[in-house]
């Protein structure tokens, strides 16, 4: 027999444990755990069924017919959606009497490792193969690859060159210096030699550091224009997982250090493999048992360097967090600096970021003092092969087995063996540094690869109806806003809509503009699915006034046109005119062209609310979502603003939010949300019959008015 | 309004509606649920929120009957009589879930989701010794249980997470006897456990898997030794003492740790 089953994993007594609750055609609910059936229960019995979301675990309950109320599980919140389908099977069969069993629910597993699949993506993160930053890395940089290998070219022929120098001193001492082997000339040549070799490797080093340089900004704008926007690109639910100082972190700091690491490290670490290779070569063919003797200890220092890799990558990346931490702080503060003055918190706010720039300060100091007691220590370790050069070198020339010219070579050559390895020591520090960002910066770029993308846009004219069938949203899967929503607004129609401040009004506009996805159901707008749609395409054809309008640091005139930056001026005055803002525009000395600061803190919040409807209605939109656009306006501006929306509005398909029920006045109908989803849905005069809702809120703001019309009295 | 008036403390002119504890009769219903007697009324099913989850788990429960009005506050679950106090705290226990972590045995990072594997249990890892000599030190006024800390209390958990390690209030489960204002036992031996805690003896700690995003907001600190996880299902898990977490588990840990 089908049966819908519902997996649970706590026992009455939050015990965790392995049970089920089904419900069949035979329309009996049976509970079974540990193999056992623990009860049945007859569904015509059961009047109701619904769960509870408690906090980490939730419960099912029946309301049976006889009154009383039992819970049938408990389970811990990862079972709480599963159990929300099960309640509406149970509920449809107490209504209607028919057993409607669906077909088994598509299990979100990884078909591969058979783990469950996160909410919210498509792929499994496990069997997910992300590429290796450093391979992501080589993949960005491949358009600049054919610089950075001409930069390179010229630095080992530098190299190279400067490698010589010890050859000619070589030749200078044993077969010019010694008495009676040279001339005056041919000692002239041999320096002259030793001079050009020098002078023409500096330059040539010269040119190839400044292609360097230029490669490796120009790779960082790249990388910080593609991080940008991604930023810009991002959904608001991915947004909301970072604050505002981590992203302006990872988008000009990140890059910056990658850039940095690339120009000074990526040149240095290739210009040192190059002497190192070089070097080893001319040594080994030298004096191949002397030479082995020096590069003795190396081996053991790159076990403990590599050892001492993932140690030092932690702190490295606590390091980038504290800093993060601090950036955010400074912003969020700044940011409300206002309410931070009018509250006089201002040592409180200090105390606070000085106690995150000493976390940050700490951290990086016992990361340098890891550093700083390491350091000595390596590079004594393969220094100690140059003591043993000098020792043994000195010895063969005594018994005259090696010749002094050869020696000083030797010496010489360590020495420029020793600086790449030195340098190897603290390579790990700085490719430390610069993963850490470069990973930071990949976290940006990778973000959302298995959202649902359109793959053939759909492009039609979004003059039609807007309609929800069956939409559920919750910020937090877990914490449902909206339930299973439907309705449609016809072509032209202006909708309102009201409830309780936190029911989800706002929230239903952010879908419509598709901010957020819905977790089920879907938005058509002309019967085309909006997610089939070009975000932009469908972002250019609403209008909307925020309940927290933005306004950009700059000029009136700059802000309304970032709706439409092609309007021409008589567009902009019409629309600041429809939104009644021309007139306070004109009072101001530079009229449009007056610089309202950052959030337009330099002008009032009914000012700010103006320009954001010009803002809206400047680009002629097919669709006008108007949240709470006049709140903080007296109830005359407003009403003018709404003879002049109602001339722009007609034609226009709008969704209006507002708690003053006046502001709703000339709305087709109007959709009554509460915490269950739509509770009413009628014209005004339909709703007032009703005596619902929608009655009770008119009757209380009624009420509320006219008291504060008698409070406002004067005393007689 | 007469002009020497002079302004009333908030607390004087605002009806808090703290529930009288003499006059409340909490009881368990058959069904599984608890119900309350208060004032001439039966409620059948309440539903009991901490305020202060993290710093004040035993204080300030707000008590709401079934269409989620509030009927009254306890003040502190120790103003309640002993088989009161034990309706209430099982119901707590039930309502706040939140697993100790014993050991951290993966953790994947990947396309912006912490992916970790788990060993939990009911009560905290080797806890019981200490829990149950704190427990009594902390008795007289309302021992505190930092169970299940809520997202309201995540915003005071920062703040005010000085204040509870000054309490003392590392208790493993709340004891009704060291709740009660008279609690006149100490030490472990003649402690009656709640009902939680009667299942949670001889429970056997389990594997969980929890998907965690945002993971600056999402693992987090409760004050310098407790680290709390919430995973996108909207389970929570705690480790109780990261001072007392093997090495591995730690390092797993550490990069997540602020
Ligand atoms: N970005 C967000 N992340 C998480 N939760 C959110 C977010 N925005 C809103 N919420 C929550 O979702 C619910 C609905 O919020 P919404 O803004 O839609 O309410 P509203 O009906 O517009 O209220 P108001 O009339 O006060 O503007 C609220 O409980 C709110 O706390
Ligand atoms: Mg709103």
């Amino acid at each position: 027999m089908n049966r819908f089953v519902l997996d649970y994993d706590l026992d009455l007594n939050m015990r965790p444990a392995i049970g089920s609750l089904s419900f069949g055609e035979d329309a009996a609910i049976v509970a079974e755990q540990g193999g056992a059936e623990l009860f049945r229960l007859d569904g015509s019995d059961v009047a109701e069924a619904a769960v509870i979301a408690g906090v980490g675990a939730g419960l099912l309950y029946a309301r049976l017919s006889d009154g009383g109320e039992r819970v049938l599980c408990r389970f811990t919140m990862s079972a709480l959606k599963p159990a929300g389908e099960f309640c509406k099977i149970v509920n449809y069969y107490a209504q209607t009497k028919t057993a409607a069993i669906p077909a088994d629910r598509e299990r979100r597993v990884c078909p591969k490792c058979g783990r469950p699949i996160v909410e919210e993506l498509t792929v499994c993160i496990f069997c997910y193969d992300r590429k290796s930053a450093l391979k992501r890395f080589f993949s960005l940089m491949r358009p600049f690859l054919k610089r950075i290998a001409a930069a390179e070219g010229f630095l080992a022929v530098s190299s190279v060159l400067y490698l010589l120098v010890p050859l000619f001193s070589r030749f200078l001492i044993d077969d010019h210096l010694r008495p009676g082997t040279g001339t005056p000339a041919q000692v002239l040549v041999l320096a002259l030699g030793m001079l050009a070799a020098r002078a023409v490797g500096e330059l040539i080093f010269i040119v190839s550091a400044r292609m360097f340089n230029h490669a490796a900004i120009d790779f960082s704008n790249h990388m910080r224009n593609a991080a940008y926007d991604k930023v810009q690109r991002l959904s608001m639910g991915s947004l909301a997982r970072h604050t505002p100082g981590d992203l302006i972190r990872r988008v000009m700091e990140d890059t910056l250090t990658i850039k940095n690491f690339l120009a000074d490290g990526g040149r240095w670490a290739v210009e040192q493999i190059i002497t190192f290779v070089v070097v080893m070569g001319i040594l080994f063919f030298t004096d191949w048992k002397m030479t082995l003797i020096v590069f003795a200890p190396v081996p053991a220092v790159m076990v403990l360097l590599s050892r001492f890799w993932r140690f030092i990558h932690i702190r490295y990346e606590r390091q980038w967090r504290k800093h993060s931490r601090c950036q955010s702080i400074l912003h969020d503060i700044i940011k409300g600096i206002r309410t931070v003055k009018s509250f006089g918190n201002e040592d409180v706010e200090i105390a606070k970021f000085s106690k995150a720039t000493r976390e940050l300060a700490e951290v990086s100091c016992s990361n340098e003092k890891i550093w700083a007691l390491l350091f000595p220590f390596l590079t004594f370790f393969t220094g100690a092969g140059e003591f043993l050069v000098l020792y043994l070198g000195s010895k063969a020339i005594m018994r005259g087995e090696m010749s002094f010219g050869v020696l000083v070579q030797f010496t010489m050559y360590i020495g420029y063996v020793y600086a790449p390895l030195r340098w190897l020591v603290s390579f790990p520090r700085w490719l430390a540094d610069a993963m850490t960002s470069m990973v930071k910066v990949f976290e940006i770029l990778d973000e959302e690869p298995g959202i649902r993308a359109a793959e053939e846009p759909e492009i039609r004219p979004l003059t039609g109806e807007i309609r929800f069938d069956g939409v559920s949203f919750g910020y937090k899967s877990y914490e449902p806003v909206l339930k299973d929503v439907s309705f449609a607004v016809r072509p032209g129609e202006m909708v309102g809509i009201v409830g309780r401040s936190g029911v989800g009004k706002s929230t239903l506009i952010n879908l419509v503009m598709r901010l957020y996805d819905p977790n089920a159901g879907r938005i058509t707008i002309n019967g085309a699915d909006i997610r089939d749609m070009p975000p932009d395409y469908l972002r250019e054809s609403i209008g909307v006034v925020f309940q927290d309008t933005f306004l950009f640091a700059g000029t009136i005139y700059d802000n309304i046109l970032y709706a439409k930056p092609d309007a021409a001026p008589d567009e902009v005055f019409a629309a600041c005119k429809a939104a009644n803002a021309h007139d306070f525009i004109m009072q101001t000395s530079d009229g449009y062209n007056t610089v309202i600061g950052e959030n337009g803190y330099s002008i009032s919040g009914g000012e700010r609310q103006r320009l954001a409807i010009a803002r809206a209605i400047i680009k002629n939109p097919s669709i006008l979502i108007l949240d709470e656009a006049t709140s903080s306006l007296d109830v005359e501006t407003e009403s003018v603003i709404q003879e002049s929306l109602s001339r722009i509005v007609s034609g226009r398909t709008t969704l209006a939010i507002a708690h003053r029920l006046s502001t709703l006045r000339q709305a087709d109908r109007l959709i009554v949300l509460d915490k269950s989803g739509i509770a009413e849905m009628g014209t005004h005069v339909e709703l007032l019959r009703k005596k619902g809702i929608y009655y009770k809120l008119v009757m209380a703001q009624r009420q509320s008015s006219s008291g504060g019309k008698r409070a406002a009295a004067p005393a007689p | 309004m007469s002009e020497n008036a002079e302004p009333r403390g908030l607390v004087n002119v605002i009806d808090i509606g703290w529930l009288d504890a003499g006059g409340a009769e909490f009881y368990a219903t058959p069904g599984g649920f608890i119900g309350l007697r208060y004032k001439g009324s039966d409620y059948r099913r309440v539903t009991l929120r901490r305020a202060l989850p993290v710093r004040s788990p035993l204080e300030f429960i707000s008590v709401a009957d079934a269409d989620n009005s509030e009927i009254g506050i306890i003040r502190d679950v120790g103003e309640l009589s002993g088989p009161q106090a034990q309706v209430v705290l099982g119901e707590l226990d039930k309502r706040y879930f939140c697993p100790y972590i014993y050991e951290v045995a993966s953790v994947k990072d990947k396309l912006g989701y912490v992916y970790m594997e788990l060993l939990v249990g009911a009560s905290p890892p080797n806890g019981a010794a200490r829990a149950a000599g704190e427990g009594a030190r902390a008795g007289g006024r309302g021992a505190r249980k930092l169970l299940g800390a809520g997202n309201s209390g995540a915003t005071d958990g920062g703040r005010q997470s000085g204040e509870v390690r000054k309490q003392g209030a590392r208790v493993r489960k709340p004891d009704v006897a060291a709740a009660k204002p008279s609690a006149g036992n100490s030490g472990a031996e003649g402690r009656k456990p709640t009902a939680g805690e009667l299942g949670a003896e001889g429970r056997k700690p389990y594997k969980v898997s929890a998907a965690v995003k945002d993971v600056n907001k999402n693992i987090r600190m409760l004050d310098a030794d407790r680290l709390i996880i919430f995973d996108v299902d909207g389970n929570r898990f705690m480790v109780n003492s990261i001072a007392a977490l093997d090495r591995r588990s730690l390092k797993a840990l550490e990069p997540y740790m602020f």
